[in-house]
Parts: structure tokens; C-alpha cells; sequence
């Protein structure tokens, strides 16, 4: 089995990192930069930057940012939200990013993934879903965009099981109803996704816990992606990773030496 | 000077980032006559094959790099740069490489649990780098390089499924990558200074 | 012209979105169709009275002061058996920081006390419920004629355009009316409506005006315009049916009924986050309809109804209030907050559409008809579809 990611999710609106419930609210949580290197230090596999409110504003700062984090952490950087065209994949990738994730732009325009994927090549595009149950207790979701603001009437399922051949490389998965609530995971959703796409797949929301790490990885998905638990406090990655490598799973262990 | 050599093929922010963070002078070009005046040379690139020797063919960058491997000055080749260093690569059908590597470019074939695009870190294997420990290192490809079994290349090698395959490849002068050494914490930022020293 | 006595000239806020369209908080009882609106007032400088309002909050207002006056107060009323202070809401943000915080920090024994929704929506439900089982508070629900609620309904929206009237006037009379009945001297509610533009008078005291609450002996009601004789004779019902309308007159005790807004910074989008760590409240599953929020005003299903009218007479759908409580309180900037407005503001409440013309019993036609009488000139125009437009948008260049 390959290594088990643990990723710290930043939500980004301007220059700040914020945090919502459900993605709703923009509770500021602190600098981008600071928190980047922050989890980089603690033992972070990768950052992903999501950037909630990309259409509607002026994105010079956000590249000027990203290069600002890119220059301090040494692990990959994933940045997603506002990606209409290729152009606007290419000014993150020239930011620095090393992986640029899709979501909104991606459903109403698949082939912008495969435009993306043939130039960076298909590691390099995450397809970025955001999951909503339609009814608590149905095991049917429904795909958001715009941060959660706008229903596509996009069955949740059909969408991941293109994804492969549409050239995307990896599915960032976002429970919609668990995200900002460290409430646990919504391990249908999980387990639904493992069987339908053959992608690797990083889950995200709700995780409180390093049994709720774990579960996701004792079901086959190749990453977790935790927000709220770290900016408030509840969660280390450190001690996190360290207690699930003591279970079992294959993971980066914490860098034992450094220069 | 070190010299990264654009042809297009992916972004550079995390390379150049870490340059800077070893403190090495370095310049980024698209041009031969640049390369050609290069201490050492770095071909980095993500992407696919045929593209990425296509576009070092039309800036005659192919030219630069083997005039500069054939100088025995050190080069470096991470991820796509590895690849095209090899003889040949197959995606989308043969196409030759720059041939410094002797090997091919094969896709790697998924499982239940090893997938493709292969990402995240593992560690390496019989990398002698006077550390008592072998690394683990950050991977985002693919394809990966298979070499000619009668090669006089110094391999070190990452798990996949029952096999070994390549993480790093020295040949000579040259050093390559499968993995990301600049996105690969403290650990890669040694691999990346060791292999521009070579 | 403009209509209701608003103002000819559409000035908006160069700091926020609102507009000196806004009007101020209505005694609603008083209201009648000719009324004339007093409204926001924009000044020289461009800045609304809802943003130097705010600027005062953040700068001027000394915070621990206002807490210990807060704390001065509650220690008199503050009882070790029975209720000492009612708090009327429906368990959305600001009722449920409100009641929490004054059990959980203050010490109080709080009676919560609500005016059931028109149409609860099934969010509503569920934050109403976990108001009391994960907040831990007691509750009264008063539940109006809902017969008698969908006549009123009815005629404010004929007459006034302003389908809500019914609730905001039942939602202000319940606390101060149960706290008077169960012999409970304080009510505090949460925010104080002054805050997004009445008088900047209002926001000197902690008190609400008695006028929203309490009438003198004689003083004429009228409810969608209308008075009770006029309403009972044409519906042939009771006056007395009535009664839950009527405010707060003379004999008896009268409560004291305080803003824990004074006392407290709000924020409402704190309030929501409050609301979610400690009653079990949570955001809607979707943004309703006008707007790109999902934690303000969701638990009836006239709401959206509410703010179509408020963009209809005022150029104001839901996102321009929305985003402009936002922007004050640091969450969006106004570029941000401009582009919202123009994405939502003036989006059309489908969802519940068909089922607010059964409740006032009108059909789509006749609901449409009954809006487009209430479009002043000076805000709409017909474009060459035919179809109405404002003139006047905070998103449009001039």
C-alpha cells in the first residue's frame, strides 16, 4: 500500500485563512503563511490552499501569497477554487503551486480538466467535490459548487466515475455536512467512492480524531484533510501520525533528523 | 551558475524556491546559448513525454543539454527531466529521449493498492548518502523509468507492488529523479544539493 | 415621485450596500397604506448611519463598562427559583447566543418564549428543537390562529406589501406579554434593530422603545393597515380573536425589556458560530433563495417572500442587508459584498412561491399584480422585454 497522506487544509478569503461550518460563516483564523509553516513543522504530507471566494475577487495577492508559501514550506502545495480556464491553472502553477485543484469550472466545463492535464500532466489536477447528502439517511449525494453556495443537480457518483478518463489525477472529497463540525466522517460517502473511482481520493470534513483518521484509511481512500480540528486546536498531525503508524498504517513517519 | 532549463513543461516555483533556500546562485532559461555557458544543469518538467522532447527539440535545448552532459559537468534531471534523459519513452507510442539514461519510459501499472497517478511519499531504498537512514520522498508521476539491465547506472529504488523501481538514477555526470527532491522536506533539499555537487 | 415619501435621489453607502432607501423600523400597528417612511440616512461623506454606527462600536464604546452595567443589572433580577428573564426568538443565532450565554455565563434562569414562524421550515424546526435539547432551556411556544395569522398575511401583503407584518408584530408583543403573565420584570432580546440604521439615538439606551410593545388605553390599532372592527366585520370573526395582536396596555407590571446589544459587541456571524458550539444549531442545507447566506432568517418560509417585497418598495432584496451587516462587522469587504448583491439580490423565492400564494390564498397572477402596484417610478423601469429592472443598483456604474 502506498503512504497515507495527512494534509491541513487551509480555507483562504483574501489574505486570511478562515474557517466555516458546513462551508458557511468566514470566522478568520489567521495567516496563511504562518499556519502553512506551522503545519509544514508539525509533520504535514502536503497543504492544500482553498481559496472560497476566488470569483469574486482580485487575484494578484493570492499568487503574491502563494509564492510567499511556497518559498517557506519544503512539501507539496495544492491550491483550488477560482480555476475557470487554463490560464488561470497556469498563473497558480507559475505562483508556485504544485497541484491546482477544480471544482465549480470542472462540472460546467469538463474538458478544462483534460486541457489542464495534458499540459501539466494528470498529477498535477486535482478535481475538487464537494458532497451533499440529499436527505440524512439516503446514501445519495449531490455536488456543490461555488464553496457550497449553488446546487448543480450533479449526481455525486456519476461525476467521480468520470474523473479518471476526463484526466484528472486526484479527487479531493469534501463531506459538505460534516466540514467545520468535527463531528466525525461520513464514511458512506467514503466507502461509495472507493468503489466507484480508482483514483487516489483525500477525504475532508468532519475529522476529529485519529480513530477518524483512521477509519478513512481502513477504507482504502489515500489521504485525510483536516481544517477546523487543527486551526482550533484538538488535533496535532504530529501525534496523529505518530498514533496511526502505531496501528498499522504506512505513512511518511515525522522527519527523525534535519540539517 | 546553475542553469534550469524551461521548456515549458510545468512550474518551477518549488525548484527555485529551494535553490534559494540553499543558497545557490542559479538562473531559469529557455535558451541554449544560456545552457551552454551552465556549470550545472537542471531539467525539471511535469507533463508528458512526447510534448516535453518535442518542445526541447524546436528551442534546440536537446542540443545544449547532451553537449552539456557530453562536458561532464553535473545534471540533473527530476521527474519529466528524468524521463526524457532516457532512451526512449512509450506513452502515446515510441518516442525517442535524449538517450543519456540508457532505459525506456514505461506506465506504471495500477492495483488495488498502489494507484495511478502514484502520489504521496515513500521512502527510498540503497541510497548511500552518509546517513544512517534512508529518506522518505515525495512522488507525483505516472510513468516511471525502467533501465537496460546491462547499464552501469548506480540505482536507488522505492516499493511498488511487489517491485522495485527507480527513484534515483546516477549515471556519470548525471543524477535523476522520479521523486520531487524540492518538495521532499529537509531530506530532499540534501539529495538535490548532493546531486548538483556531484 | 417616490413612492411612500421615500427619498427621489438613490444614494448608496460608499462604505456598506444599503441604500438611503432603507427604511427605519415601523411601529407596525400604527402603520397604515399612505404611511410615509422615514429611512436611512446617508451623509455628506457618502457613509451611512448603520456604518458610523459600527465605527462607534469598534472604537468609541467602552466594552467593559457596558458589561459591568450588564452585570448590575442581572444581579437585581437574577433568582434562585423560577425565571428571572424571558428572552423571546425562535432559536436561530441570535435568541439562542442570547438565551445561552445569559444561563450559561450569567447565571440566569432564562423562560424562552416564542412566535411560531408562518410556515416553520423543517431547518427552523430542528434548530428550534435543539434550542431546548442541546442548549437546555424551557420554552414556551405560542402557536396564533393560524386562520386569523393567514387573513392578516393576507391583507398586509395587499395593502402594505409586507407579508411579515404579522410575525414581527406578534415576535415583539410575545415577550414583553408572557413576562408580564408570569410576573417576569426583564426581557432582553438580542440585537437592537437600530444598529442597522434607526436613529443613532435609539443605540444610547439598552432599552427598547415601549412603543414596539405597549400602547396607551385608547390608541388606534391597525394590523395590514386595516382596524380590528374593519377586519372582524369582513372576516366575520370575534375581535377578541385578536387579542394576541394587541400590545401591552397600562394596568399590571410592566417589563423591562433590554438589547443585550448594548451590553455586548454582537456579531452576528459569531452568534451563528455560538449558536452551533452550544444549541445544536445548524446553517440551512441551502441558500435560500436572494441571497448567498445560509445562518440568518431560516426558519420560515415567508422570509424570502419578506425581502422580495423589501427589494420590491426599496431597491433591497435579502444580500444587500446580508452583505451589508457583513461588511460592517469585517467579514467581506465591499467589493466582495457588491458583486454578491449583484449575483442574488434580486433573485426570485421560487422554492416556496406556490406555497405562499395558498397560504394568502392568491393566485400567482394576482400575486404578481399586487407587487408590481408597489414599484415606484423612481426605482423601476420597464425594459424593452417588458420585464421590470431597477434603475438604481449599488453594482451599477453611474
Amino acid at each position: 500500500m502506498t503512504t497515507f497522506r495527512l494534509i491541513a487544509r487551509l480555507d483562504l478569503k483574501g489574505p486570511d485563512v478562515i474557517k466555516g461550518i458546513q462551508l458557511e460563516g468566514f470566522r478568520k483564523i489567521g495567516s496563511p503563511k504562518v499556519l502553512a509553516e506551522e503545519y509544514s513543522s508539525q509533520g504535514a504530507d502536503e497543504i492544500i490552499l482553498v481559496d472560497v471566494v476566488a470569483s469574486l475577487y482580485d487575484r494578484k495577492s493570492t499568487y503574491s501569497l502563494i509564492q510567499q508559501i511556497v518559498n517557506s514550506i519544503r512539501v507539496p502545495l495544492t491550491v483550488t477554487g477560482g480555476v475557470q480556464t487554463l490560464s488561470d491553472a497556469k498563473a497558480l502553477f507559475d505562483s508556485g503551486a504544485d497541484r491546482v485543484g477544480l471544482n465549480s469550472h470542472a462540472i460546467r466545463n469538463p474538458k478544462l480538466i483534460s486541457e489542464i492535464a495534458n499540459i501539466y500532466g494528470s498529477q498535477g489536477v486535482v478535481c475538487s467535490i464537494e458532497a451533499k447528502r440529499l436527505e440524512p439517511s439516503k446514501s445519495e449525494w449531490e455536488c456543490l459548487t461555488e464553496s457550497g453556495r449553488q446546487r448543480s443537480n450533479v449526481n455525486f457518483l456519476e461525476w467521480l466515475g468520470r474523473l479518471e478518463s476526463l484526466g484528472a489525477g486526484e479527487i479531493l472529497l469534501t463531506s459538505v455536512d460534516r466540514d467545520g463540525t468535527r463531528s466525525g466522517v461520513d464514511i458512506d460517502l467514503s466507502k461509495v467512492a472507493r468503489e466507484v473511482s480508482n483514483l487516489p481520493i483525500i477525504y475532508s470534513g468532519g475529522i476529529s480524531s485519529p480513530s477518524d483518521a483512521i477509519e478513512i484509511a481502513n477504507c482504502g481512500l489515500n489521504g485525510a484533510c483536516i481544517g477546523a480540528s487543527l486551526h482550533y486546536g484538538f488535533l496535532n498531525l504530529l501525534t496523529l501520525k505518530e498514533e496511526m503508524i502505531t496501528t498499522g498504517i504506512s505513512a511518511r513517519p515525522p522527519e527523525a533528523k534535519r540539517l | 551558475m546553475i542553469i534550469i532549463a524551461d521548456y515549458g513543461a510545468g512550474n518551477l516555483g518549488s525548484l527555485t524556491s529551494a535553490l534559494l533556500e540553499l543558497d545557490l546562485d542559479f538562473q531559469v532559461s529557455a535558451v541554449p546559448e544560456d545552457v551552454a555557458l551552465a556549470d550545472r544543469l537542471i531539467i525539471p518538467g511535469v507533463g508528458a513525454f512526447r510534448p516535453g522532447m518535442e518542445s526541447l527539440r524546436k528551442s534546440g535545448l536537446d542540443e545544449a543539454i547532451l553537449n552539456h552532459h557530453k562536458s561532464g559537468k553535473p545534471i540533473v534531471g527530476i521527474c519529466l527531466g528524468m524521463h526524457l534523459m532516457a532512451t526512449k519513452g512509450t506513452e502515446g507510442g515510441e518516442t525517442h529521449g535524449l538517450g543519456i539514461l540508457p532505459g525506456k519510459v514505461e506506465r506504471l501499472e495500477a492495483s488495488k493498492s498502489h494507484l495511478v497517478p502514484h502520489l504521496g511519499w515513500e521512502k527510498i531504498s540503497e541510497l548511500d548518502w552518509g546517513h544512517d537512514y534512508q529518506p522518505y520522498v515525495y512522488f507525483a508521476h505516472s510513468y516511471y523509468f525502467s533501465p537496460e539491465s546491462s547499464s552501469s547506472m548506480k540505482l536507488s529504488f522505492f516499493a511498488w507492488d511487489g517491485y522495485h523501481l527507480p527513484a534515483i538514477v546516477k549515471k556519470e555526470n548525471a543524477t535523476a529523479f522520479q521523486f520531487h527532491p524540492e518538495k521532499s522536506g529537509q531530506d530532499g533539499l540534501i539529495l538535490l544539493r548532493n546531486a548538483l555537487e556531484t | 415621485m417616490a413612492r411612500f415619501g421615500l427619498p427621489d435621489e438613490v444614494i448608496f453607502c460608499t462604505q456598506c450596500v444599503i441604500s438611503n432607501q432603507r427604511p427605519r423600523s415601523t411601529i407596525e400597528f400604527q402603520s397604515g397604506v399612505t404611511e410615509v417612511k422615514k429611512t436611512m440616512a446617508i451623509d455628506e461623506n457618502g457613509v451611512c448611519d448603520a456604518c458610523h454606527f459600527q465605527a462607534t462600536k469598534d472604537v468609541n464604546i467602552d466594552w467593559n463598562s457596558r458589561e459591568d452595567q450588564l452585570l448590575q443589572l442581572l444581579e437585581k433580577h437574577r433568582k434562585t427559583s423560577g425565571y428571572d428573564v424571558v428572552v423571546p426568538g425562535s432559536g436561530g443565532k441570535d435568541s439562542a447566543f442570547t438565551a445561552h450565554i445569559l444561563k450559561s455565563k450569567y447565571g440566569m434562569n432564562p423562560l424562552t418564549v416564542t412566535w411560531a414562524p408562518h410556515l416553520y421550515t423543517e431547518i427552523g424546526w430542528e434548530n428550534f428543537i435543539n434550542w431546548s435539547h442541546v442548549g437546555g432551556l424551557d420554552n414556551i411556544l405560542f402557536t396564533p390562529n393560524g386562520k386569523l395569522h393567514r387573513i392578516l398575511t393576507r391583507e398586509a401583503f395587499k395593502n402594505l406589501l409586507h407579508p411579515f407584518q404579522p410575525f414581527i408584530v406578534g415576535q415583539r408583543i410575545i415577550g414583553p406579554m408572557i413576562a408580564k403573565r408570569f410576573g417576569i420584570p426583564l426581557v432582553m432580546y438580542g440585537e437592537n434593530q437600530a444598529e442597522y440604521g434607526n436613529s443613532i439615538d435609539e443605540n444610547k439606551t439598552p432599552l427598547m422603545k415601549n412603543q414596539f410593545y405597549s400602547r396607551s388605553a385608547n390608541q388606534e390599532i391597525k394590523l395590514g393597515g386595516r382596524t380590528i372592527p374593519e377586519l372582524a366585520a369582513e372576516y366575520d370573526l370575534s375581535e377578541n380573536e385578536f387579542e394576541p395582536y394587541l400590545p401591552l396596555s397600562g394596568e399590571g407590571l410592566e417589563p423591562q425589556v433590554h438589547y443585550l446589544g448594548y451590553y455586548l459587541k454582537w456579531d452576528p456571524q459569531e452568534c451563528f458560530y455560538y449558536a452551533f458550539e452550544n444549541t445544536g444549531f445548524k446553517p440551512a442545507p441551502e441558500r435560500t433563495e436572494g441571497t448567498y447566506s445560509r445562518y440568518s432568517s431560516i426558519d420560515d418560509k415567508i422570509d424570502p417572500f419578506h425581502y422580495y417585497t423589501t427589494h420590491v418598495k426599496f431597491g433591497l432584496g435579502r444580500t444587500s442587508y446580508d452583505a451589508a451587516q457583513e461588511i460592517r462587522n469585517g467579514k467581506i469587504t465591499r467589493q466582495e459584498g457588491v458583486a454578491l448583491v449583484k449575483q442574488f439580490d434580486a433573485e426570485f423565492p421560487s422554492r416556496y412561491f406556490r406555497e405562499f400564494c395558498e397560504y394568502i390564498q392568491l393566485s400567482p397572477d394576482e400575486f404578481h399584480a399586487i407587487v408590481n402596484r408597489f414599484r415606484s417610478p423612481h426605482l423601476w423601469t420597464l425594459d424593452s422585454n417588458d420585464s421590470w429592472v431597477l434603475k438604481h443598483a449599488v453594482w451599477m456604474k453611474d
